[in-house]
């Protein structure tokens, strides 16, 4: 084997090398603290995680959460684009909403999250906690994809009378689309993330935050880690999906 | 190949950094007791203010935020000897920490409050009843007494319409409830002291229904709902010999103690780094239940309450029942 093809092979499966490296390091920590309560070894993990995944109530919990998460996600990615394409159409708009953003921008996570457990039931509350945090990173993402376009190619589009539908579908859309879905993809993890920790505070039924807290009550440290790489692995699929859908997407631009 | 180097020297150092920080929690110059904070820490309010020292050795008391703290610092022997919950006690000895449990020292400060005034348990079919933590001990508490007297119930925050099972809902703290029973979101919910007094002062028309230690009691023939035991680590009680005997003494006198002077127990807890917020007055330190039975005596209530706590999920308390040699003799 020549050292340019070994090269190729530890470049290709770097990612698995860091993961082995990960779990060793884990795994040698496991053995000097030595207590499973602490830190349980990573084979005790995987058991658990194996036992959870042929439990029925592993898949409520895991679709409990993934439907808030969707929910919560459509909510903000909507109402992020229409105003986002409003506010890019009529500056008037923008300057109005702003202070909106800026808002839920800047409110602390935390007292969102607090302040929609008086106001909600704890299967909502997650919801709206997702929409309020994703909206403005959606929102940002989305009006500077739409200024990003270059001015002259719409200017010269209008002055060759291209009708507006062509201008939408044609310049507007394959324009913004790598932007959108990049967010979408950093956005898709994180919102995951955010649901679960409000589920915990939230109490919510068949949801995993609410399986990690009662783990963590029973100080079944084994069974929290095992829920938390199921976490990891749902949202590293999520973002997997929405990568396929752009490489996807940008073979349809091109075409 | 100097990459490959560099990166088993990483793996090196972060193990040698690994083992070093295992290392230090294992040396230790002088005891230490925790409690969580909240009620619990009612247990050793005096000691909290004495600050008594034993022998030559020096002892330092610590409030820590709960249950989790315990756990780890007991552990990893951190701590020596603490207040913990009774399932928490029995989890950490099944997890392969040798532990006694010295004493029963809290005995229920679970109530569960209305709006509405009812006289028996079965009028709550049909209605929902709010629950502070899915799946903790008030939890299974209340689920053990239902099924024992069989009521059936179901997990939604609606109520059930036929009128034929309590609805259980949850929150995760009293703080949350407070509010929910105020606006009347909520008729019904289980607290624990302090936070059932505030509850009460707070919420115009509230009233105080049913101890859970009674309907626990009642249940099971009269046994003491042990919720909270003293443990000490083993190493420790063999290390420092008498030791035992000399704090059992402290946690019984603490009991008169905290009854005659609430406020310099809430002081004492407010020294130490309380969050308890609620002034602490007779009545409501008489409803935190706190009192002091050595564990020989406490054995068959443990045992109850744990057996209790493992018919709905073994994790609770760590898999299994805890052996005899858990009890310290």
């Amino acid at each position: 084997m020549n050292k340019a093809k070994l090269k190729s092979i530890i470049v290709r499966f770097s990612p698995l090398i860091t993961v082995g490296v990960f779990i060793l390091i884990w795994y040698i920590a496991a053995i000097a603290v030595d207590i499973e309560l602490i830190l349980p070894r990573p084979a005790l993990v995987f058991k658990e995680l194996l036992a959870l995944i042929s439990g029925k109530t592993f898949w409520t919990a895991v679709g409990g959460t993934l439907s808030r998460s969707f929910t919560g996600f459509a909510i903000s990615f909507a109402l992020a684009m229409i105003l986002a394409v409003a506010g890019f159409a009529i500056k008037p708009i923008h300057r109005a909403f702003s202070p909106l953003v800026i808002i839920s921008r800047a409110i602390p996570t935390m007292s969102v999250i607090l302040l929609s457990l008086i106001w909600l039931t704890s299967q909502t509350s997650p919801i709206l906690i997702s929409s309020l945090i994703m909206f403005p990173m959606f929102y940002s993402d989305f009006y500077s994809a739409l200024n990003n376009i270059d001015k002259g190619v719409i200017d010269m589009a209008k002055l060759y009378k291209v009708g507006a539908k062509d201008i939408v579908t044609r310049l507007y859309i394959p324009n913004i689309l790598p932007s959108v879905l990049d967010s979408v993809r950093s956005g898709i993890s994180f919102n995951v993330k955010i649901v679960i920790a409000a589920e915990v505070l939230a109490q919510t039924r068949q949801s995993m935050g609410i399986s990690m807290q009662i783990s963590r009550v029973m100080l079944d440290t084994a069974s929290l880690l095992a829920w938390t790489a199921a976490a990891v692995a749902i949202s590293y699929a999520l973002e997997l999906i929405v990568e396929l859908i752009k490489r996807f997407a940008v073979k349809w631009r091109r075409a | 190949m100097k990459k490959l180097f560099v990166a088993i020297l990483i793996v090196i150092i972060a193990a040698a950094a690994v083992f070093t920080f295992a290392a230090c929690n294992n040396e230790k110059g002088s005891i230490k007791i925790i409690v969580p904070d909240g009620a619990p820490a009612l247990a050793i309010a005096k000691m909290l203010k004495d600050k008594p020292q034993f022998d030559k050795y020096e002892i330092t008391y610590e409030i820590v935020p709960g249950a989790a703290e315990i756990s780890a610092k007991i552990a990893n022997g951190e701590a020596d000897f603490a207040i913990a919950p009774t399932n928490i006690a029995a989890n950490i000895y099944n997890k392969g920490t040798d532990i006694r449990i010295i004493s029963a020292n809290t005995f229920g400060n679970l109530y569960l409050v209305g709006t509405e005034s009812v006289s028996d348990l079965s009028d709550l079919k049909g209605e929902v009843v709010y629950n502070i933590g899915m799946g903790g001990t008030p939890d299974l508490t209340f689920k053990y007494i239902l099924n024992q007297m069989g009521i059936e119930y179901f997990a939604s925050d609606v109520a059930d319409e036929t009128g034929a099972k309590v609805a259980l809902h949850y929150v995760s703290s009293g703080a949350e409830l407070i509010p929910l029973l105020k606006t009347g979101n909520a008729k019904f919910g289980i607290l624990g002291e302090p936070a059932v007094s505030q509850a009460l002062k707070n919420v115009s028309g509230s009233i105080r229904l049913f101890a859970i230690h009674d309907l626990w009691a009642d249940v099971t023939e009269g046994l003491d709902y042990t919720q909270a035991v003293f443990v000490g680590r083993k190493d420790a009680i063999d290390k420092y010999e008498g030791i035992v005997e000399w704090l059992s003494d402290l946690l019984d006198e603490n009991v008169d103690w905290i009854a005659a002077n609430p406020a310099e127990a809430q002081a004492a807890l407010a020294d130490a780094g309380s969050t308890l917020t609620v002034a602490l007055n007779k009545q409501i330190i008489r409803a935190c239940n706190i009192g002091f039975v050595p564990a020989k005596y406490a054995k068959s209530d443990i045992n109850a309450y744990l057996t209790a706590m493992a018919s709905f999920n073994a994790a609770a308390i760590g898999g299994k029942m805890p052996e005899d040699t858990i009890y310290y003799q």
